[in-house]
């Protein structure tokens, strides 16, 4: 019922208690292993309250597993466990989703199995070329998520070397994983060379003291100006060698890895200008694996005309102006290193488009002060943003491509409701910006949201753990690129709420044990569409809207 | 010639200007030197070995570069490595300023260079070498440079009941002393899923251990609740706060191991409003004791303090947040303060008064035996000079740190609250402080004590101007080499002994054959330490030194020269240099 993740975007879907009664409850059960179903002793069990996450009651398991509260009033509750080793894990957890536990609904809330997963674990020593440990190496770790429906990448932490090499990154869930070294060998200096010469570039000068009775004529070692390459498990500098890790639960892998050191490369940008009375953003380089951005250690220094990026291990890397995006590891210009002096030119940046905005409030709706209208959206490297002027309108310069609106303001801000192009209404909020477009934007928004509220059935019995995804029926025309309204989980009775929506024409899947879904493949998802639930959420002062009839599941 | 110094104040700017007086002759030496050396004299090879500061023994695969990142090299598997320099023939050079104003006279010079060294398992350092003479094409080691074994805190964090959070800390504290008042430093590191953790590449010396208080995330909520189950702040070895925790003594390469037990317990929400917050200001929160992790948040949009506390007794002194502006340094701002008893359930106390913070008159008195001196008249616009600055500083665990200064043309401190504070008075009439009272507290040597609700007595300071005069020198070596050289300075700490709250004063000097100061003093007692490193920087250090504990100054004594000066006396002495492994 409770998605813990950042899904920010999506709407969160919490049901509120029922009116208070005298009457209370009692919620009991045991708590086991998830791998062995063995039951866990002296294990932490809690109930907390969906809307804030506090907690309600807490106990411990007896000596077989078994855990009870009593004095629950009816309403809806999130039962939580932990114990050493074991991941906290909620009931029927997925996905950062649970199954919340109804009380007073006449479903059985005492023979309750709590899984808890075992935590996994991958640690290792990371060495050098002299099988010496490696400190302050950087370890990436990344795990293949279901969140986006896409199966893509994500980062799953990551950890630093101790002194004798050491690292681990704990408590991951069971899944696949990859994972990444960066480091620099710890006796690197890369004095700053403009040609093959050694020649340091032009305008560098060294610091002498300026004391200083003798001189120290230059002599630094060339066979300490090295660096490693990123390293993929299970040791390739080739990223697309790399292994998957295939982690189950309670699983503990050694992944150690060995660096070798190669000769470091310097490259040499000119600098460029800065805009609207900044200084420019300095020039930076990273590489890529998975689709997202690896950062790699280099040192920049920067003269009165150029700019230059030494310590870089061979290899390929995107050049960019500014930080890159956490999302995005393509983001900037393909470059190849593999001379040891390399010269480049400045990425070039995209011409903008030219965006203009005017926000209309709906008729109940006041905008908060120092709003700010927002331009961004889950795989979108920037989310470019302004302040709404007094007229609540704005225009700005954005990177072209695919972007949907929000209104960034004090307290709970408002959502948008419906967006025109000029005067075309479009049937959902998202525009696709191309370069020097002038793009005129008018957005209704609602500070008014709705909550829609059913219930999910099997065989004519409430259907708990059902996966729920409601679709904005406009998207629905271009499935690949369709988004996730809301995705939700149904409680102990088969109920769910998804809130937050905006007036407008969404249809709804449930689909039972659909957590493993590829639900933003076009196949996958078109499959259960003819069974889907039209959801018509009209804009009227109505703030919940139950649907009277259950909603069917469709099997897996 | 006799210095005459324009002002003497027993200040930090006095140790400044001492400072800059002796340091002036460094840049006025040589007023042709370019900022980068063009030394084209003689090439010499020089050889080099880096050995262990524990044993002597050479250390291989080490690196070392130059200060000036003209040089880089690793040792060779026998420690050694090898650089060219260039510098001038057989020379005089560089003057020295015995007073002021300069005397200029030459001395032998003998140069000195930078290193850094690096190895894992070794603490870097920066190391200073002296450049003997050497014979072209001698292949022994000229140089040798220790590096320091790192030592290695390493441990485990026990939970007395479940599992440890996930994110869970452990700090290691380590003594760093700031304006001669030591304090505890943190760095902390995450515990593994094992609860065992390890602090490497640590500097020989003392150090404690805490896990700081676990207050879990579901504080957070909105609502918040009432209580929550976290971990108290745990100390080693079962101590209850960080100053009594037990002392971990780490020598060069040593490792210890020392664990850590974390006590389950339960925090209950303290809210604390608060009123009379002037203007829309924000305001600080601070808790006492302090502990690691627990902490009381302002909220300035309902006028609240609020956090979680576990059982137990605490203060709590807010500030208003007054905006710090280059012409007001120290804004007056208003305080109100708490005292709290949580006992196993939430709190919310009556609200809390923020009213303006104590003022203090400050009276000053001249007994001055010369002309009267009088400041020179402000400029238009400009507002008198005050006679004297007075700056109140407080004792944080950030160090001691200025809170107050009076401000241009008054003699009133503000922004005192309760609390004990240091005074630190400069004058700006000339002669020197010879008296600083409040009612019957002798503030050169205790600190003010100012008690809530009571109104301070005034600050009343005598200025005297028939200050003795000290000659200091930097006593010779054994060898007839000289200690102070333009490259090797020493550095003096001059510390009045029978006045613990005056400030020192610092200076430096590049020669021993004449004196490094002849500087005005208070009558007094001093005792006089020499080094070749600063004893006295604006930073806290770990290695300063603690010389407002009267301890470490008993045990310094025997380190320096000691002298008493009456008024008007004129006096030389001679300061030995202390061994580098004293001095640090």
């Amino acid at each position: 019922m409770r998605p813990c993740l950042a899904l920010l975007l999506f709407a969160v879907a919490l049901r509120p208690a029922p009116a208070q009664t005298s009457t209370t409850y009692r919620i009991a059960g045991t708590i086991v292993s998830a791998i062995d179903h063995h039951p866990l002793q002296r294990a932490a069990v809690q109930l907390l309250n969906p809307e804030n996450q506090n907690t309600v009651q807490s106990t411990t398991s007896d000596e077989y597993g078994r855990f009870a509260f009593t004095g629950v009033p009816a309403g809806n509750t999130e039962l939580q466990g932990s114990a050493p080793n074991y991941l906290a894990t909620f009931y029927d957890e997925h996905d950062g989703f649970n199954t919340g536990i109804i009380t007073g609904a006449g479903v059985d809330t005492e023979s309750l199995v709590l899984q808890l997963l075992p935590a996994s674990v991958i640690g290792g020593i990371i060495r050098d070329e002299s099988a010496e440990p490696v400190q302050n190496a950087i370890v990436h770790l990344f795990r293949e998520s279901n969140n986006f429906g896409d199966n893509r990448y994500v980062s799953a932490g990551n950890a630093s070397t101790d002194d004798a090499g050491r690292f681990e990154i704990a408590r991951l869930k069971p899944g696949t994983y990859y994972a990444a070294v960066t480091a620099s060998p710890w006796y690197a200096v890369h004095p700053p060379t403009a040609n093959d010469n050694g020649d340091p570039p032009p305008g560098y000068r060294r610091f002498s003291p300026p004391r200083a009775s003798v001189a120290i004529v230059d002599s630094i070692d060339p066979a300490l100006d090295v660096a490693y390459s990123a390293t993929f498990y299970p040791g390739t500098t080739d990223p697309t060698a790399a292994a998957p890790i295939v982690l189950r639960a309670g699983d503990t892998r050694d992944i150690s890895l060995q660096l070798n050191p190669q000769p470091a490369i310097t490259v040499t940008l000119p600098r460029g200008a800065g805009q609207n009375n900044r200084p420019e953003s300095p020039p930076q380089l990273h590489s890529s694996f998975l689709g997202l951005p690896l950062g790699v250690s280099s040192q920049t220094i920067q003269t009165q005309s150029h700019t230059f990026i030494s310590g870089l291990a061979p290899g390929d890397y995107f050049l960019s102006t500014g930080a890159p995006s956490f999302t995005n590891g393509t983001e900037g210009t393909p470059i190849h290193l593999a001379d040891r002096s390399t010269t480049a030119e400045l990425p070039v940046s995209p011409t903008p488009a030219h965006v203009h905005v005017t926000v209309q409030p709906s008729r109940d709706t006041k905008l908060p002060a120092h709003s700010r209208v927002a331009l961004g959206g889950p795989g979108v490297a920037t989310t470019f943003s302004k302040d709404l002027d007094a007229q609540n309108q704005a225009t700005f310069d954005v990177s072209p491509g695919d972007y949907s609106f929000g209104i960034n303001g004090g307290g709970r801000s408002p959502v948008v409701t419906q967006v025109l192009a000029g005067e075309r209404p479009l049937p959902g909020n998202r525009v696709h910006l191309t370069a020097d477009q002038s793009a005129f934007f008018t957005l209704t928004v609602s500070a008014s949201t709705h909550t829609f509220r059913a219930v999910v059935r099997k065989d004519g019995k409430p259907c708990p753990g059902a996966f729920i995804l409601l679709l904005n029926t406009a998207d629905l025309s271009d499935l690949h690129n369709a988004r996730a309204v809301a995705r939700q989980q149904s409680d102990l009775d088969g109920s769910f709420d998804l809130r937050s929506l905006a007036p407008g024409d969404y249809t709804l899947v449930a689909i039972e044990n659909g957590w493993d879904i590829d639900w933003h493949n076009d196949s996958a998802l078109a499959h259960y569409l003819p069974a889907a639930t039209p959801v018509h959420i009209p804009d009227t002062a109505e703030k919940v809207q139950t649907l009277p009839r259950p909603i069917p599941v469709q099997p897996r | 010639m006799q210095t005459n110094p324009p002002v003497f104040r027993c200040s930090s700017l006095v140790r400044l200007a001492a400072f800059c007086l002796c340091s002036l002759p460094l840049t006025a030496q040589a007023p042709n030197q370019p900022d980068t050396p063009d030394i084209s004299g003689v090439t010499e090879h020089l050889n080099a070995v880096v050995v262990s500061s524990l044993d002597g023994r050479p250390v291989p695969r080490a690196l070392v570069t130059s200060s000036d990142t003209h040089m880089a090299a690793l040792t060779d598997s026998e420690g050694r490595f090898s650089f060219d320099i260039r510098r001038p023939g057989p020379q005089t050079a560089p003057h020295v300023f015995s007073s002021w104003p300069p005397d200029p006279v030459a001395v032998p010079t003998i140069a000195t260079l930078e290193f850094s060294l690096r190895k894992p398992g070794y603490v870097t350092n920066q190391v200073s070498v002296r450049l003997p003479a050497v014979q072209p094409g001698d292949s022994e080691p000229t140089l040798q440079l220790k590096i320091v074994p790192a030592a290695v805190l390493t441990g485990h964090l026990d939970p007395d009941a479940g599992d440890l959070p996930p994110g869970t800390v452990v700090q290691f504290e380590r003594k760093v002393v700031f304006n001669g008042v030591a304090n505890w430093g943190y760095s902390d590191t995450q515990v593994n899923s094992r609860g065992e953790f390890r602090f490497s590449n640590l500097a020989p010396g003392d150090y404690k251990l805490a896990a700081p208080a676990y207050i879990p995330q579901s504080s957070r909520g909105d609502p918040s609740p009432d209580s929550v189950h976290g971990f108290r702040a745990s100390f080693y070895p079962n101590a209850d706060s960080i100053d009594s925790a037990g002392l971990i003594h780490l020598g060069p390469g040593e490792t210890a191991t020392a664990n850590l037990t974390y006590h389950s317990a339960t925090f209950y929400k303290v809210t604390i409003p608060v009123a009379g917050l002037p203007g829309d200001r924000g305001f600080y929160v601070n808790l006492l004791p302090e502990v690691q992790g627990l902490y009381l948040n302002p909220n300035q949009k309902d006028l609240t303090a609020s956090g979680y506390l576990p059982s137990g007794d605490y203060t709590v002194a807010m500030r208003s947040a007054e905006i710090i502006s280059q012409q007001n340094q120290f804004p007056a701002t208003s305080t109100a303060s708490v005292h709290l008893q949580v006992a196993n359930r939430a709190l919310r106390t009556e609200p809390a008064a923020f009213h303006p913070s104590l003022e203090i008159p400050v009276e000053v008195r001249r007994e001055f035996t010369s002309d009267k001196k009088d400041l020179p008249p402000p400029r238009d616009g400009q507002r008198p000079t005050p006679e004297v600055w007075v700056g109140i500083l407080s004792d944080t665990r950030g160090g001691l740190q200025p809170i107050a200064q009076n401000s241009q043309a008054t003699t009133t401190i503000r922004n005192l609250s309760e609390g004990l504070f240091h005074i630190d008075v400069n004058s700006s009439v000339g002669g020197y402080v010879a008296s600083v009272t409040s009612g019957t507290t002798d503030l050169l040597r205790e600190p003010l004590r100012v008690v809530a609700g009571v109104a301070p007595r005034p600050i009343e300071i005598t200025l005297r101007d028939d200050a003795a005069l000290l000659n200091a020198r930097v006593a010779p070596r054994s060898d007839q080499l000289p200690q102070a050289t333009m490259d090797h300075p020493v550095y003096v700490l001059c510390l009045p002994l029978d006045r613990p709250e005056a400030e020192p004063i610092n200076f430096a000097t590049q020669s021993d054959q004449f004196p490094m100061a002849s500087l005005p003093l208070p009558p007094g007692r001093y005792l006089l330490l020499a080094a070749h490193r600063q004893l006295l920087v604006g930073t806290p250090q770990t290695n300063a030194i603690e010389y407002r504990n009267p301890e470490v100054v008993r045990d310094l004594i025997p380190k320096g020269a000691t002298i008493t000066l009456s008024p008007n006396q004129k006096a030389d002495i001679e300061i030995p240099v202390m061994p580098d492994e004293d001095a640090n």
